[in-house]
């Protein structure tokens, strides 16, 4: 674990500016690049004693680390990286980290418009939501309902990702063009994907899972930047949105176990030593790291696969609630960022182009405007970057700023980040109804397990506001609208 | 070797269905708080019934209740898992019993060990295959971590301490 945490970070960051705080190489002798954590004062106090920021450290020390070893505002403790932490590695003398990933591969977050007003649907929102429950497999295991032992065959999932799905009638060609990587991240190897993550992840395509994930029907609250938000077809305050957050199910979950098993093994051989197990990597061009990353992309696919056909259900949940002949349910897709991710790119550091592999562990992708690989109905104003909040309070809708690129291998946060572990949070409201108490202020809510949706109340998370401010400040994103849920659909 | 059951988990090491021990007990486990995630520490006099006991504690996780009280079609399984260390071999033994958990919601309620000393860890499982996936209230466990992970073997005595991704 390298070293204990210091009670008063302080003490040994570098403030650069009132976002900006740099972790010295000389703070652990293995570091090979400073580290770089973007927060402000009151988020740096907060983290006194805590490992995340010496999980920066850690990470510091993969071999071909480039820049800085990055944290994002919604930086907590993890495994091995923290959650909010972005490594980019030289791909020709560079390690691949499945902990740089995290076990829910291309966990992400994926946004869709209506052309409804919240007026047009208030009350027929419970009814909306209960459709969505019955049609979207939440909660634990196999997706509620699915007879086990039913095999589906995911080849072209693992392959081609959410093109798959959509040739296979969930969505149209329309959508895959607001995907980040259009949906099919290069270099998927289905065959290095074993058949036990097959199995285990196979009949849960469709489905939420359970934890964090959520579908949320939103109301758009506020609009920040109007030229951005007519870009992403976010019209005016009230229209109706959706958003899923959700990733590779148990398929990514059985790859990451297994490449982190195969890599403690290849690091012997690699002579790689690390402050920590849990960072187990393999160099980028070895066997082994050529062997994750076409698994991991496999995964990452299935995940694209899994939140284009959870759209379907969506769509057709909300067609069966409304009347399928009423124009007003056509839904949209505004984008679909992955926040749990390694991905080969290009990036400029210290004057020079590099190819570098970028690990985003509870990080998104920020594209600036003019970026190719933003897409085309984008292009003018930016890749939308999808920030969601609590299931009590609002979620945001931030879209990439040029520092980005300059400064975090075109990174930003992805979520609020927990203040308070599960049980903590179910000790704090034992015997509050939150159905109940949600339901008061107009939020539907239709949950898998009781005690789970305790442990996702708002009091367990910090307030997204604060994160994303950080990161607006700090140039590397902006604020284009907010939403605030009005249902709410958990595993 | 002697063969732990569930009781002795939870009955006789005084432990109540939520996992919390109530006295120094022989062989059980408690939950660790992880801002992020959910860990456990569990003990027994030998590595395998510490191995168990902390087998019980996961499933309690996923659960949301002592794995006793699982009820579904009678099932036994063997699972053997290899490792170089004790930390890779408790690592791969619950993450086997999670993949049996994954595919058959097979829940495991006793364990009788052939081996529980590295390379090899091997044990008879029995328990029952969930008839109702609605009666699971517990956390998603995704994958057993590196992270914070300790074994400490003394000669009548087994530590653990286990991070869960949930």
């Amino acid at each position: 674990m390298g070293k204990n945490a210091p009670q008063d970070w302080r003490s040994v960051l570098r403030q650069q500016d009132a976002v900006r705080w740099e972790l010295p190489m000389d703070y652990m002798p293995d570091m090979r690049v400073p580290g770089m954590i973007f927060a402000d004062e009151a988020m740096i106090d907060s983290m006194a004693g805590d490992m995340a920021i010496q999980q920066v450290a850690n990470m510091a020390t993969l071999p071909g680390i480039v820049g800085h070893a990055l944290a994002m505002p919604d930086i907590h403790w993890g495994y091995g990286f923290p959650i909010g932490g972005v490594a980019a590695m030289r791909v020709e003398d560079g390690v691949v980290s499945p902990g740089g990933v995290g076990f829910d591969i291309n966990c992400g977050v994926r946004l869709l418009r209506t052309n409804l007003h919240e007026r047009a649907v208030k009350n027929r929102l419970p009814e909306i939501v209960n459709q969505l429950f019955r049609d979207v497999p939440t909660g634990l295991g196999r997706g509620r309902k699915r007879k086990r032992g039913s095999t589906i065959n995911v080849e072209g999932a693992l392959a081609q990702g959410a093109k798959w799905a959509v040739e296979n009638g969930h969505g149209s060609q329309e959508d895959l063009a607001a995907i980040e990587s259009g949906g099919c991240l290069p270099g998927a190897e289905p065959t290095k994907v074993s058949d036990r993550a097959r199995q285990r992840g196979a009949p849960q395509l469709g489905s939420l899972g359970s934890g964090n994930h959520f579908l949320e029907v939103q109301a758009v609250e506020t609009i920040a930047d109007e030229n951005a938000a007519r870009a992403f077809g976010i019209t005016e305050p009230g229209q109706v949105m959706l958003s899923i957050h959700t990733g590779s199910r148990g398929l990514g979950h059985q790859v990451c176990q297994e490449y982190l098993g195969a890599m403690q093994r290849a690091m012997e051989r690699y002579r790689i030593t690390l402050p920590d197990r849990q960072l187990a990597c393999a160099p980028i061009q070895s066997e082994e790291g050529q062997a994750y990353l076409g698994a991991m992309a496999a995964a990452a696919n299935f995940a694209f696969a899994n939140r284009q056909a959870i759209t379907e259900r969506t769509r057709r949940a909300f067609q069966h609630v409304l009347g399928r002949s009423e124009p007003a349910t056509e839904i949209g897709v505004v984008y679909d960022v992955a926040h749990n991710i390694a991905k080969m790119e290009r990036h400029r550091v210290d004057g020079k182009e590099m190819d570098l592999c970028v690990h985003r562990k509870g990080a998104t992708r920020a594209l600036p405007a003019g970026h190719p690989e933003v897409p085309a109905k984008y292009r003018a104003v930016g890749q939308p970057v999808l920030i969601p909040g609590d299931m009590g309070r609002y979620s945001y809708i931030l879209v990439g700023e040029e520092r980005a690129q300059r400064e975090t291998f075109a990174s930003t946060c992805h979520g609020a980040g927990r203040v308070l572990s599960r049980g903590a949070a179910k000790k704090k409201l034992a015997g509050v109804d939150l159905v109940k108490a949600l339901g008061s202020r107009g939020i539907v809510v239709r949950a898998q397990s009781k005690a789970g949706l305790l442990e996702e109340a708002s009091d367990a998370y910090k307030d997204v506001r604060e994160v994303v401010n950080v990161v607006e400040q700090a140039g590397i994103a902006r604020v284009v609208a907010r939403v605030r849920p009005i249902g709410v659909i958990k595993g | 070797m002697r063969k732990p059951t569930c009781k002795d988990a939870c009955t006789r090491t005084g432990m109540n269905p939520k996992g919390s021990a109530r006295e120094a007990s022989d062989a059980g486990y408690v939950f660790l708080e992880h801002t992020a995630d959910v860990g456990l520490s569990a003990w027994g006099p030998t590595p395998a019934a510490a191995f168990a006991a902390a087998a019980r504690g996961m499933y309690a996780i996923t659960l949301g209740r002592d794995p006793a009280e699982a009820s579904g079609t009678k099932a036994t399984c063997t699972v053997s898992v290899s490792g170089a260390t004790w930390a890779d071999l408790l690592v791969n033994w619950l993450a086997e019993l999670l993949f049996h958990f994954s595919v058959e919601g097979l829940v495991g309620q006793e364990f009788d060990f052939s081996a529980c000393a590295p390379p090899r860890c091997s044990a008879q499982v029995t328990g029952c295959i969930l008839d109702d996936e609605d009666e699971v209230d517990g956390g998603e466990i995704k994958a057993v971590t590196y992270h914070r992970l300790a074994v400490e073997v003394q000669p009548d005595r087994t530590t653990l301490r286990v991070i869960f991704d949930i």
